[in-house]
């Protein structure tokens, strides 16, 4: 199947806002706001745990573009992406407009979106944000991978586990190994966390007194953590999860409402 | 108004401390420089006795003192808002501290005992029996074995700069297409190595190695030229 991206536009808010031109450049616009699509990856029972994709959300959020479509793609089965031609998910629409890369995302949302709350506060903000956004994936792949893998495991979609673990395999070797070792894992990883956990003995958010697209970056890591039925990878009492509760709250409760594996 | 900064200074003008190398780069960042710097001893900071506590660097800018390295950031981008931005806005700000408390956590204990020994070398002479004893004390061991096994340990040190490295593989500085503060913060922990001792901490491959050099260039090589090893 391949949706052309230009029939997923049907929608408006009545704002006034950038629309893509069909060469992919932005151009201005007096016209209505067109939908905003995100394609996302699904898990067992609607167990929706890519951390790239939280990330994208709730930049979506961020920039009250609270309308936005969202479509599950499975791990196995990435046909309703095939008008990108590319495998990589999230992917936004905006209009006749596609973007993946969930950094690329938030830099799309911040561009096209100006008069909106900004993800990061200017082009230094946007500067350090890459860099958080690269600190978060050591913390992410190989620190959190490391321990939950088997658990994610647990969450793929049944039909699609067969696929999900030859993939995985390939890069991380057998995935019962992860059933192992988590305690002592779990040490040095909470460890790694320790310049976020003093960062917020200072300050309530990484972006400040509120959120920014930095918060999210990390969000994404611990929600896929949440989602898959770990969220105890961060103690009770941990400043880091005072923080992702804090996150979990807002916008009134998106992300906490999300469907989590119980365990 | 007359500004003032105390720093740390070891035997014949070594200046090795990161938090004084940050509030240097800050303040020519802001087209300002200290009419005065008073070097500070690790075993006399009686210079600093007025602010009532004992970190260095500190600051004295008319009738007011600022200690600690990101606070005196922050002193000077609120008040001197026309100069230069150090953070861009506050949610820069914010960010840079991070990027603070990660530069922080790969200096202790890491690298800091990774050079104890070659430190101890560049210490001003009085301070040679103190700073020994309490850094074998707080480690547990003699500077000579806490130094010793680098050529090891030094991978994994620079296993830990990825994020850095990531952020210059796509940027020409950690601010973006020009420094500021987050780069001094950052570029303090390498003038740290390399105006302690000849181990290549960074390799020159290495595209973290290319942005200090730049850095090194900074306002006049203000970096460049001190008392150093070409590393």
């Amino acid at each position: 199947m391949d949706w052309p991206a230009s029939n997923l536009a049907t929608t408006c808010d009545g704002g006034t806002a950038m629309l893509a031109g069909h060469d992919g450049k932005l151009i201005f616009t007096s016209e209505k706001r067109m939908a905003i699509t995100v394609f996302e990856l699904d898990g067992i029972d609607e167990v929706r745990f890519s951390p790239f994709c939280w990330r994208t959300l709730m930049a979506l959020k961020h920039k009250g573009l609270d309308d936005f479509g969202r479509v599950p793609v499975s791990f196995r089965d990435r046909s309703p992406i095939a008008f990108s031609n590319q495998d990589r998910i999230p992917v936004l629409v905006d209009g006749d407009h596609w973007v993946n890369d969930s950094w690329e995302i938030a830099c799309y949302l911040e561009d096209a979106y100006p008069d909106r709350p900004t993800l990061f506060g200017g082009e230094m903000g946007r500067a350090e944000a890459l860099f958080i956004n690269a600190w978060t994936q050591q913390i992410q792949n190989p620190g959190l991978i490391n321990i939950i893998l088997w658990d994610a495991f647990q969450a793929v979609d049944p039909a699609d586990r067969d696929w999900w673990r030859e993939d995985r395999e390939k890069r991380y070797g057998s995935l019962e190994i992860y059933q192992n070792g988590k305690d002592e894992k779990l040490v040095s990883w909470r460890q790694s966390l320790e310049p976020m956990r003093v960062t917020l003995g200072e300050q309530q958010y990484l972006g400040g007194e509120t959120p920014a697209y930095a918060d999210y970056i990390v969000f994404g890591t611990i929600q896929f953590a949440r989602c898959v039925g770990q969220y105890d990878v961060l103690e009770p009492g941990d400043p880091i999860r005072d923080w992702c509760e804090r996150l979990l709250d807002m916008f009134d409760g998106f992300a906490r409402q999300a469907p989590t594996v119980t365990t | 108004m007359r500004m003032v900064l105390y720093e740390l200074a070891g035997r014949d003008n070594f200046r090795f401390s990161p938090p004084c190398w940050r509030t240097l780069m800050a303040l020519a960042h802001k087209g300002l420089a200290a009419d005065e710097r008073v070097p500070v001893k690790f075993s006399d900071k009686s210079p600093i006795a007025f602010s009532g506590q004992d970190r260095i660097p500190v600051l004295s800018d008319g009738d007011t003192w600022v200690a600690d390295s990101f606070e005196i950031a922050c002193y000077l981008e609120d008040a001197y808002p026309d100069r230069p931005s150090l953070f861009g806005s506050d949610r820069g700000r914010a960010m840079s501290r991070f990027v603070n408390e990660w530069t922080q956590d790969l200096l202790a204990p890491g690298l800091v005992t990774m050079l104890v020994r070659d430190e101890w070398d560049h210490v001003h002479a009085d301070d040679r029996d103190c700073f020994r004893q309490v850094r074998e004390q707080r480690f547990g061991d003699t500077l000579e074995n806490l130094q010793a096994g680098r050529d090891h340990r030094v991978h994994a040190f620079r296993e830990r700069l990825a994020p850095l490295r990531a952020s210059l593989n796509t940027q020409a500085f950690l601010c973006g297409e020009s420094p500021a503060y987050a780069d001094y913060i950052v570029f303090g922990l390498f003038q740290f190595p390399r105006c302690v001792s000849a181990f290549p901490f960074i390799e020159r491959n290495d595209p973290i190695y290319a942005w200090r050099e730049t850095m090194l260039d900074l306002f006049d090589g203000l970096g460049r030229q001190v008392p150093s090893y070409p590393v």
